[in-house]
Order: C-alpha cells, then sequence, then structure tokens
C-alpha cells in the first residue's frame, strides 16, 4: 500500500466522506474488492439498461426497472464505502464485456440479468472475504439482494450464489 | 453454560447430539465434543475476536483446527439441519409440493457438506428423518432472545401444532425459517478466514433467495 493519502477529508470527488473513520489506507484486497464491486455495480446498471427494454411483460419490465433504480443507488453506497477509505472509483465505462453479447429476446435479457446478478453477488463475496465488521456486514447483505435478484431473472435459486464456478475451495 | 440463555443452548446442543449420534457416527461425535460453546450473545466472539486490524487473513489462525472456526461451522450445520428438518416436515405434510420444495431442499443439504466437509449429507426421504427429531426437540426450548445464529431457526422450526397446517402456512413458515437463516449469516462471521466468510455470506444469500421464492408460491 504505498498510496500515501493521510488527510482525514480526501478529495474524493462527489461522494461526501463520513468525517468519523480516520483514513488509513485500506489493505490492497480490500481495496480491489471495494473498486470491483463498484465496476460491478457500474456494470449492472449498464446491464440493465441493455437488457431491460427486450424483457416480455409489462411486469417483469417494471421489476427491472426497480432493479436498476436499486443498483444505481447501491452504486452511490458502494462508492461512499471506498470513499470513506481514501479511494477514488474510476468513472464509469461507456461499455461493459457482458455475458451474452446481443440481447435477441426476452429469455435471453432474463439469462443476462441473471448473470449480472450472479457477477454482483461475486463481488460481494469476495468483499465479505476481506472486509470486517460493518463493511463486511454490509456486503452481505448487499449478496443477499443480488441473490434474491438472482433467482428471479433465473426462475430459481442457486445454492451457493456468488459463488457458483467457484466451489470447492472458494 | 446453563445459566445464560438455557434454552437455546440445550436445543444447541441437542441438536449437535443428534447430528452427530444419526448422522455423523463416532468420527464427528469426537469432532463435536472439541466444540466450544459460543458466548451467549451470538455476536459477541466475532466482534472481540476481530480487533483494530482490518486484515482478514491473520495468519496461523482461521484453519479448519481453529475452535473458533469449528465452532462457528457448527452453528451454521446446526442451522442447515433445522431447515433440512424443516423441509422434511413439510415435504412429508404436503407431497404435492415436492417439485417445489425439493430443491430447495437439496440446497440446504449443499449448504452442511458445505460447511462440514466429510460429513454425509443426509439424503431426501420426505419421511422418517434423524433431522425430525432435531426439529421437535428443537421445539420444545423456549425462544430465545439472543441474537445467536443458529438460535434463530432451530427455536422457530416447526412451531407447535403445525403438521395439521395446509400449504400456504407451511410454504410462509418456511418463508420466515429461511428469512431467520439470512438473517443470522449476516451476524456470524469468522474473524480468522476470508474463506468461510465468502461461503457463509453466499449461504446466506441463497437462504435469503428461498425466502423470496417460498413467498412468491404463497
Amino acid at each position: 500500500m504505498s498510496e500515501p493519502r493521510r488527510s482525514t477529508s480526501p478529495a474524493t470527488g462527489s461522494t461526501p466522506p463520513p468525517t468519523t473513520r480516520p483514513t488509513t489506507p485500506p489493505p490492497a484486497a480490500l481495496a480491489g474488492a471495494l473498486l470491483a464491486a463498484v465496476e460491478a455495480e457500474n456494470a449492472a446498471i449498464y446491464g440493465y439498461s441493455l437488457a431491460g427494454a427486450r424483457l416480455a411483460s409489462a411486469h417483469d419490465r417494471l421489476a427491472a426497472l426497480g432493479d436498476y433504480d436499486v443498483h444505481r443507488a447501491q452504486l452511490q453506497a458502494v462508492a461512499g464505502w471506498a470513499a470513506d477509505r481514501g479511494l477514488t472509483p474510476p468513472p464509469p465505462a461507456a461499455v461493459y464485456a457482458l455475458p451474452t453479447a446481443t440481447v435477441s429476446d426476452a429469455a435471453a435479457a432474463s439469462g443476462l440479468l441473471a448473470q449480472v446478478e450472479e457477477s454482483t453477488a461475486a463481488r460481494y463475496a469476495d468483499l465479505v472475504a476481506v472486509a470486517t465488521g460493518s463493511l463486511q456486514r454490509a456486503a452481505a447483505l448487499a449478496l443477499q439482494a443480488a441473490a434474491v435478484r438472482e433467482a428471479r431473472w433465473r426462475g430459481g435459486c442457486v445454492a451457493f450464489p456468488g459463488l457458483v464456478g467457484r466451489l470447492p475451495g472458494l | 453454560m446453563p445459566e445464560s440463555a438455557p434454552g437455546a443452548r440445550l436445543s444447541r446442543r441437542t441438536v449437535l447430539r443428534l447430528l452427530a449420534g444419526s448422522v455423523m457416527g463416532a468420527a464427528g461425535a469426537s469432532l463435536l465434543s472439541g466444540c466450544k460453546p459460543a458466548s451467549s450473545s451470538g455476536e459477541a466472539p466475532t466482534d472481540t475476536q476481530r480487533g483494530g486490524a482490518a486484515g482478514a487473513s491473520t495468519p496461523g489462525a482461521g484453519g479448519p483446527d481453529d475452535p473458533a472456526i469449528k465452532a462457528l461451522a457448527h452453528r451454521v450445520a446446526a442451522d442447515e439441519t433445522a431447515l433440512l428438518a424443516a423441509y422434511d416436515k413439510a415435504l412429508a405434510a404436503h407431497p404435492e409440493l415436492a417439485a417445489a420444495l425439493a430443491p430447495l431442499r437439496d440446497d440446504h443439504a449443499r449448504h452442511l457438506a458445505a460447511v462440514l466437509p466429510g460429513s454425509p449429507t443426509p439424503s431426501a426421504p420426505p419421511t422418517s428423518t434423524p433431522a425430525s427429531t432435531v426439529a421437535r426437540t428443537a421445539t420444545t426450548s423456549a425462544a430465545p432472545t439472543s441474537a445467536a445464529a443458529s438460535n434463530a431457526v432451530a427455536s422457530s422450526a416447526g412451531p407447535p401444532g403445525a403438521a395439521g397446517l395446509g400449504p400456504a402456512p407451511v410454504l410462509g413458515q418456511l418463508a420466515a425459517l429461511e428469512a431467520a437463516a439470512a438473517a443470522a449469516r449476516l451476524n456470524d462471521f469468522p474473524a480468522s478466514s476470508g474463506s468461510l466468510a465468502r461461503l457463509l455470506a453466499s449461504i446466506g444469500g441463497c437462504e435469503a433467495a428461498h425466502a423470496s421464492v417460498l413467498r412468491a408460491i404463497t
């Protein structure tokens, strides 16, 4: 961790930093997991804007719109967690690589959103693994929310959301 | 620890003893006998052991022989066993729900195998599994107010009189159990094993998803 920032009020762009936490540079693994979670939320927002319009029913489109808003709010939350620790998340990319190149129909759209949520859950699982205390709990809660959304888009549950393709060995 | 939260302690011990006797065999029993009971307040061990350092991987700690890790794994296993019992009871009472419930039950069998590697997972006869005894035993204890992880599930598995309920209340009860388990997984992380924390968070995610799926059926 060569980041020398020691100020208690780091310049962190638009996210207001809480003043209670002393800003010591986080360990590299924690910093990486936080920034990856920010990236995952940006990618999820991108994925929802891409897939949402392809969903067949008005019910699904409304659900996707709600999930899109949840991810936008969650992006602000995660960016805040990073800023609290003196990290400056990069701005969102114009394009994200998604597991499905084209979203041709409603089934592909639902499948893409399920994968988006699994990827999001995986980044929060990574964060749980390196975080402690309230941040760890918040990451676990975000993982649970992603798993609930994933199950809805998938039409069923997976036994280990966020770890798909990872077990055993974690 | 009879002086603190006797009901909770009794139910957990009973669960573990039954698990050791009926599922895990002698090797499991000897492992369990070394299992240190958690403090009565559930969250306390994690917070006090965690200390100031943010590092989640303390060298030398966090291995499978770490007593705190073992105790946590067994708390989670007790929750999973109670959930399996609740599903078995629901499936026995309502075989028509098998298509919806069997996949969810199987997830818990996988959770149990993941937190206690090497333990044989109970296969799924919907009637007369040892786990049903666990649920019945757990029900007899008074509901604890402690936030300890397994208390939430084990103490509420199968309220008295649940046997005669229709499918909708049974689904609602399962959803409540899943939600309690998911909530417990938010508050009981190991201080020294990131990989176990990751696994437990994922299990909690599955349980939260189960709760929402069950409520959608209801």
